[in-house]
């Protein structure tokens, strides 16, 4: 079975809104935005509020646990272009070890809080976070932070 | 391709800048705000730029309002130029989709309609979306 066309994967706190769910996909020609994220595959409203967002941009949603993504990803048709999101560096690392073809990986929105500090305008990081990207980067992905296409692409700093 | 943004006041800088916001910072257009103290000089100004860029690749010029100075102006200088077209109702929906989606060799005529579609379906009743929502079936192989 050939590999699932996973366009980008992109670590954003708030997983569908205008930047990603616009933005980033017409950017990318992506037709499927796959959110994994255990919580949101659990939350009804959430997840068509979402597929509100997604829909002007005409790609069709998927709001899969960690799991399932992990299980049912490689079953994608190739005419499937697939944009996945996810929350943060660890969810993202859980897919990269699940067996998961994921490439490029994009660091878009990670918020403040206690404890972590800021390693560009929209990211901010903890020593846990720092050791998921590590752990990421030495399996081979090529992990860059952007917040939107057209800006500077800046690597993750140790 | 130029794309011209005008209206009364802010809306022109800060409808830009909305857009800059959602879009990157690489989705420039030309903005040419309709200010109160600069009235006798607006339609100058703005007729100079579309005619210049008639003279290249044409331009899509969004208004804020049918009917307004800004759009009349417009109207007034496009109507001379086969590659320059006016829509009125700019929206961000609208702008999003034209900048986002626009390939060199896209005319003006494909932008403005682009930009009519766009801009009417960005207009959505939030809740009456999410009831006429249905689980869509995709027939065939895939996830």
């Amino acid at each position: 079975m050939s590999e699932p066309n996973i366009l980008l994967t992109r670590i954003d706190n708030r997983l569908i809104h205008g930047q990603v769910g616009v933005t980033w996909t017409m950017t990318l020609g992506a037709n499927l935005i796959l959110v994994a994220d255990d919580e949101t595959a659990n939350n009804k409203t959430v997840q068509e509020i979402m597929s509100l967002t997604a829909e002007s941009s005409g790609a069709s949603t998927r709001f899969w646990t960690i799991e399932k993504t992990i299980n049912t990803v490689h079953k994608a048709a190739p005419r499937q272009k697939i944009f996945i999101v996810c929350k943060t560096p660890h969810e993202a690392r859980l897919l990269i070890e699940g067996g998961v073809p994921i490439h490029e990986l994009n660091v878009g929105n990670m918020h403040f809080s206690k404890g972590k500090h800021q390693i560009s305008k929209k990211v901010y990081v903890d020593d846990d976070d720092l050791t998921d990207f590590k752990a990421i980067e030495e399996k081979g992905v090529n992990v860059f932070i952007q917040d939107v296409p057209g800006d500077m692409k800046e690597k993750i700093k140790y | 391709m130029k794309f011209i943004l005008t209206g009364h006041g802010p809306f022109a800088e800060g409808l830009s800048g909305a857009v800059k916001m959602v879009g990157g910072t690489a989705l420039t257009c030309d903005v040419v705000p309709f200010l109160d103290d600069e009235a006798s000089v607006f339609g100058k100004k703005l007729r100079s730029i579309i005619r210049e860029a008639s003279s290249s690749d044409g331009a899509v010029v969004f208004c804020d309002l049918m009917g307004g100075t800004p759009f009349n102006q417009a109207m007034a200088e496009a109507v001379s130029f086969d590659n320059i077209e006016v829509v009125a109702g700019a929206n961000m929906p609208m702008l999003l989709e034209c900048l986002l989606t626009y390939s060199p060799g896209e005319s003006a005529q494909d932008i403005a309609r682009k930009a009519v579609n766009a801009g009417r379906f960005g207009v959505v009743d939030g809740k009456v979306a999410m009831a006429n929502k249905h689980d869509e079936e995709f027939e065939g192989d895939g996830i």
